[in-house]
């Protein structure tokens, strides 16, 4: 289960999750993609897709998870979030605990999981992020985007157990300022936080990106020539071998135990 | 064409129509278990214990012609439930059960209708006896139930109604939905003024309603008045942490985390910080520790920023404090969406 997580929001968290879950699907992989960007959800968006049911649904306990996740037109089930809906941005314990449920549900049923979570430290959004084995931490190279991503770094850094850490930076302007950022962020955050942060690598600013129309395909497969799309590509390289070099232990507790953890904790 | 008899006449076929149409003699009897022995093996079995919708047990058994142990085995069975009294909710934790008293039902067909009688002299007071009327519906076999006791009627198949005031109503509502989120076997039972919230025997908290208002505690804590949404998710969470502690849902601990420290290389699988663990530190407090120090500041926005990188204000920093700070149920502060 991978989480894409950011402290500021605008970085490119969900245009990253639909894009690498898309990857994923086409090397064979079962994916889901999960919008827990409560209240403020747009997966669906980027996939294209009017799902019948949402996160909604799922945390009222009026439709079970295997009915909310959705087929898309491009492989990744997905299970939507909710637009507008402002209850949904203060989840308690037990919608917490349905979604947890759900999530362990599909982690039995697909090969990877992908957390699309809201930006922030919001409770929801922290429980999401540590359910996950492996967090993406998006940012960009500017310094409020830095400061948000890396007080985030910082916040799971106090966790009793945290996820491993990896860092994408998006909307890279210049060619290996991404490589720069990254350093900085790891330094500070060996530093201070005593984290380490793994580097996934940068992906352009693409003016082709910035002015696609929704309900276009996503990136991968529209344009899969252009940088963006072999960046994503290289991200997610680079992720799948960092993930078989930093396997979560097999012993370990499932999502729903880790969730249930933090909701106690809260 | 001659027909024989709808119901089958022996013990065994009898049992196996009925223990999985139960709910036809009361509904909401439930089957907990199959063949109780209560006589040390000297009367034969009780053919079941059971829960009925209030959740008190009900020890079920057959009456059948030429069953010559059965009123011993009936008063058995009734001095068994007198003697265990609640502590079989304890006992048999799966069923359950609450601390309501036990009743014995005893089924028969026409073919024992002198045991049904004789049994109904023995004017044991839990004791409730009834028989099987057979017919066929569309050429089906169907049977409907013919309560034989002075007190025909069972007790009322619902739980009494949960007397709350009118201001309370909403708040009452919400927190059924609540414990029935938290886990399908969450019970809410008692009387017309107190209700108990168990799950598998234990208690996770109570309930009791006060002119105008409604009040709760949680097995080990206070009592609060529930008298709005923030009251009711505070309540709430409570419950929700009685509930994991019970079933055993714990963080994980150290042993199951490589520890490390500062700059050397992460080791696999999830990694273990004693950085708050060993204080015991809330998510909240670590959140409230996300604040960035000046010399964090610095180090991310210094002089020698490569080029590129602009100088602005961090947001979620200052967020983390102000989401902290604010009480529970204000909403958090809008978010850019991705």
């Amino acid at each position: 289960m991978v989480a894409f997580a950011s402290g500021k929001g605008g970085t490119g968290k969900s245009f990253l999750t639909t894009n690498v879950a898309v990857a994923l699907h086409r090397v064979g992989r079962r994916v889901a993609v999960v919008d827990c960007d409560f209240g403020l959800a747009n997966a669906h968006l980027l996939f294209g897709v009017n799902p019948k049911y949402s996160m909604q649904h799922l945390l009222d306990g009026a439709v079970p998870v295997r009915e909310v996740l959705a087929a898309t037109p491009f492989g990744p089930g997905l299970v939507a979030g909710g637009s507008g809906v402002a209850s949904l941005t203060e989840l308690d314990a037990p919608q917490m605990l349905v979604l947890a449920r759900a999530l362990h549900w599909l982690g039995a049923c697909h090969d990877v999981v992908l957390l699309d979570c809201a930006a922030g430290l919001a409770p929801p959004a922290m429980i999401t992020v540590l359910a996950a084995e492996h967090v993406v931490i998006v940012t960009n190279p500017e310094i409020a985007a830095l400061t948000d991503a890396y007080a985030l770094i910082k916040c799971l850094a106090r966790q009793p157990s945290r996820p491993i850490v990896h860092l994408v930076v998006n909307r890279v302007q210049q060619p290996g300022l991404g490589r720069t950022t990254y350093e900085r962020l790891a330094e500070v955050s060996r530093r201070f936080a005593g984290c380490e942060i793994h580097y996934l690598g940068e992906v352009p600013e693409d003016p082709s990106v910035t002015q696609r129309r929704l309900g276009q395909p996503p990136l991968l497969l529209s344009m899969p020539e252009c940088t963006t799309s072999m960046a994503v590509l290289s991200v997610l390289q680079v992720l799948e071998r960092q993930m078989r070099v930093f396997p979560p232990p097999a012993a370990g507790p499932g999502v729903e135990k880790r969730m249930i953890a933090q909701i106690r904790r809260w | 064409m001659i027909r024989g008899p709808v119901l089958p006449q022996s013990r065994e076929s009898l049992w196996t129509l009925l223990a999985s149409r139960l709910d036809c003699l009361e509904s909401g009897l439930e089957l907990v278990h199959e063949g109780l022995d209560c006589s040390d093996g000297q009367l034969g079995l009780v053919e079941c214990l059971a829960r009925d919708a209030m959740g008190a047990p009900v020890l079920v058994l057959l009456a059948v012609d030429g069953d010559a142990l059965l009123p011993a085995r009936v008063w058995s069975a009734c001095e068994f439930l007198t003697r265990v009294g609640t502590s079989l909710a304890a006992s048999v934790p799966e069923a359950n059960f609450c601390s309501a008293p036990g009743r014995v039902f005893v089924v028969g067909t026409a073919a024992a209708a002198a045991a049904l009688e004789s049994l109904s002299r023995l004017s044991l007071p839990s004791l409730l006896t009834c028989r099987l009327e057979p017919f066929r519906l569309a050429g089906v076999e169907r049977f409907a139930v013919r309560w034989l006791s002075r007190d025909a009627v069972p007790a009322a198949v619902a739980a009494p109604d949960f007397v709350v005031s009118d201001e309370c109503r909403d708040e009452w509502q919400a927190l059924r939905t609540i414990c029935e989120r938290i886990d399908p076997a969450v019970r809410i039972e008692g009387d017309r003024f107190w209700r108990r919230i168990s799950w598998r025997g234990s208690v996770l908290g109570q309930v009791w309603s006060a002119p105008g208002e409604l009040r709760g505690a949680v097995e080990d804590g206070v009592a609060t008045r529930l008298c709005g949404s923030v009251e009711l998710r505070t309540f709430g969470d409570k419950l929700l942490r009685r509930y994991a502690t019970l079933a055993g849902l714990r963080a994980p601990g150290p042993s199951q985390c490589e520890p490390r420290g500062v700059g050397s290389r992460q080791l696999p699988g999830r990694v273990a910080d004693d950085r708050g663990r060993e204080s015991g530190e809330s998510l909240r407090s670590s959140v409230v520790s996300a604040r960035l120090t000046p010399e964090e500041y610095s180090a991310l926005g210094g002089l020698d920023a490569p080029a590129g990188v602009e100088a602005s204000g961090g947001a979620v920093a200052g967020d983390a404090a102000r989401i902290v700070a604010e009480p529970d149920g204000a909403r958090a502060p809008a978010r850019r969406p991705d």
